[in-house]
């Protein structure tokens, strides 16, 4: 028995379906702009990589919480197109998500002076992302749990951790997982630029750069977006359907420091090593790594030393990878987000250039590829994600045979 | 399994610092994070602390509005009509930068993993008890491990819980497909004074 991803759905800066954001994976485009869905006027900083379909933006109404207004309508489409429901008992099936910060709508803040919705607002609960969430699950008919992980940038990879346990040991049939995540609102994106991790490099016409493992990176730009993956037991599905296998999991937490990585990376370096284990494979069969790569100062070198501690003299040849310089950092749902880049890797067997890399740092050594894939055999791909407060995640994924 | 609960009122004082070492961080804790430091405090007191026990905490939905209150008296005190970008320009800045760390949800299991050097399996959560209770129950051990919440309420009453069990003792327990809130567990299944 396997845990396979068998299907998807999406919305990010990328697109709006899945083939639309593989097709701007290939084709290396920087989805970040100047923000369109609200006024930055008086804003230090004004990119971000906001949802887009077709192209467009999606302009929302500032009542709505786009992370949850883009989440209910992917579950909605997912449950539709693969009908999990009636394939499985829905006490059988489970909904782990990573989220994020609550939105606040800021006139309606103000006036009412309560933390309340208003009576135009899509979903019928306050803005709080748990109540949200499990309206979403129940609305779709999952009643075997909804759990919402809150991790920060680790929230959406401990979402699918679980997510594989549960089916891994026979606890649930099917889980839907993934994550749902958007700073991209007023008050939200001004409480991350003061804790100064928003980056201040500018290239050509790109308002702001994120260059993730770049020696000149100068610090990261938010994104948002929204998915979700189903995972199922292999043996209960059509194997046609079968995108990727999730193969091993763990997790680790720095207890360093609040806002800081550990830079000896040493609990880094143990997810890594428990995810292999959990695997039963070892270090000399990844052939790949898609690292968190945040583009701030302090996370490449981390990423580093924890590459070297497990992978020796082969970290200088073995192929990283961050799609953030593409969409953004997503936070709550970034490593779900990025498990987008994993699959193009498993289904293309390349690893892709990392947009906006160009100069290697003395300090973080990586094999970035750089201006075109590079094509290679790939069976297993390592997916860590480290979250602010600490937490630190390591996926394996498997090309599924 | 031994669990331990505890309330507090909404002015009532919560003796945080008699069980923390790193006394600079209590500025970022929210009074439910204190109340889930002192419910630690009290149940690891004597026991000796592996960095690989695993750690999952789950905090409540919080009312936010304490963190905005300060800046809509702010721009209350301008006497100007409300427009979102005069409100950003004068009131948000009022916002205390503590109170950025203090809206992260995963503070309160940042800082008890500071406090007692757990760096083992990990999650942090919001909300219900089930997604607590199955990562434990999956968690990467048969050895014990540690499962905390934590719930503010809007008028300060602060209430928290924290448990050390074995993995082995949450199969087929009835909440864990339970969406209620995590603290529901501790407030129910408490047997530490």
């Amino acid at each position: 028995m396997a845990v396979v991803i068998t299907s998807i759905k999406v919305r990010s800066p990328l697109g709006c379906t899945l083939e639309e954001c593989m097709k701007n994976i290939e084709l290396g485009k920087r989805c970040i702009s100047t923000i369109e869905n609200f006024n930055t006027a008086g804003f230090q900083t004004t990119a971000a990589g906001e949802i887009r379909c077709n192209g467009k933006v999606v302009i929302t109404e500032p009542n709505i919480d786009r992370k949850n207004f883009f989440l209910d309508q992917i579950t909605t489409e997912l449950r539709n197109s693969t009908s999990f429901d009636k394939k499985y008992n829905p006490s059988e099936i489970a909904m782990n998500i990573g989220s994020g910060l609550d939105y606040v709508d800021i006139e309606n803040l103000y006036k009412n002076r309560e933390f309340t919705y208003p009576k135009t607002a899509h979903l019928p609960s306050h803005y709080k992302s748990n109540k949200q969430i499990t309206e979403i699950a129940a609305k779709n008919n999952i009643k075997g749990g909804c759990n919402v992980f809150v991790a920060a940038c680790a929230a959406s990879t401990q979402a699918i951790g679980l997510s594989y346990k549960m089916v891994n040991r026979g606890i649930k049939e099917a889980v839907i997982t993934g994550g749902a995540d958007s700073m991209v609102n007023q008050i939200n994106y001004l409480g991350f630029y003061n804790l100064g991790a928003m980056a201040t490099a500018k290239e050509g016409e790109a308002p702001y750069i994120c260059k993730p493992f770049d020696k000149n990176r100068s610090g990261t730009i938010l994104g948002e977006g929204a998915i979700v993956i189903l995972l199922e037991n292999s043996k209960k599905v059509k194997q046609e359907k079968i995108i990727a296998q999730i193969a091993g999991y763990a997790s680790t937490m720095d207890a360093y420091a609040v806002t800081d990585p550990d830079p000896s990376a040493k609990s880094l370096a143990r997810a890594i090593s428990n995810a292999l284990k959990s695997a039963s494979i070892t270090p000399e069969m990844i052939d790949c790594v898609h690292l968190h790569g945040t583009g701030t100062y302090k996370n490449a070198p981390a990423e580093y030393k924890a590459l070297a501690q497990i992978f020796k003299e082969r970290v200088k040849e073995l192929p990283v990878y961050s799609l953030k310089g593409q969409i953004g950092h997503m936070i709550g749902s970034c490593g779900a987000m990025e498990m987008l880049g994993v699959i193009y890797s498993i289904q293309n067997q390349v690893v892709l250039p990392t947009i906006n890399f160009s100069e290697q740092d003395p300090h973080a050594p990586l094999y970035v590829i750089k201006e075109k894939p590079l094509s290679i055999p790939i069976n297993y791909i390592l997916k860590l994600n480290s979250s602010f407060g600490g937490e630190n995640t390591a996926l394996i994924i498997k090309k599924y045979e | 399994m031994r669990i331990i609960y505890k309330k507090y009122l909404p002015k009532e004082d919560i003796p945080v610092y008699d069980f923390v070492r790193k006394r600079k961080l209590v500025k970022y804790y929210t009074r439910d994070t204190m109340a889930a430091v002192v419910c630690t405090g009290l149940l690891l007191k004597g026991q000796e602390v592996s960095e690989e026990t695993p750690f999952f905490f789950s905090n409540s939905e919080s009312e936010m509005m304490d963190y905005y209150r300060d800046a809509c008296i702010a721009f209350d005190q301008k006497r100007i009509p409300f427009t979102t970008h005069d409100f950003i320009k004068i009131a948000v800045p009022s916002i205390s930068p503590l109170s950025h760390f203090k809206m992260m949800r995963n503070m309160a299991h940042c800082f008890i993993s500071i406090e007692y050097g757990l760096k083992g399996d990990n999650a942090a959560l919001l909300g219900s008890a089930s997604g607590l209770l199955y990562s434990a129950l999956l968690a990467d051990t048969d050895k014990e491990v540690y499962i905390g919440a934590g719930k503010l309420h809007v008028n300060g009453t602060a209430e928290a819980g924290f448990g050390i069990l074995l993995p082995y003792e949450l199969k087929n327990h009835r909440m864990l497909d339970s969406n209620s809130e995590a603290i529901n567990f501790f407030r129910q299944f408490h047997n530490f004074k």
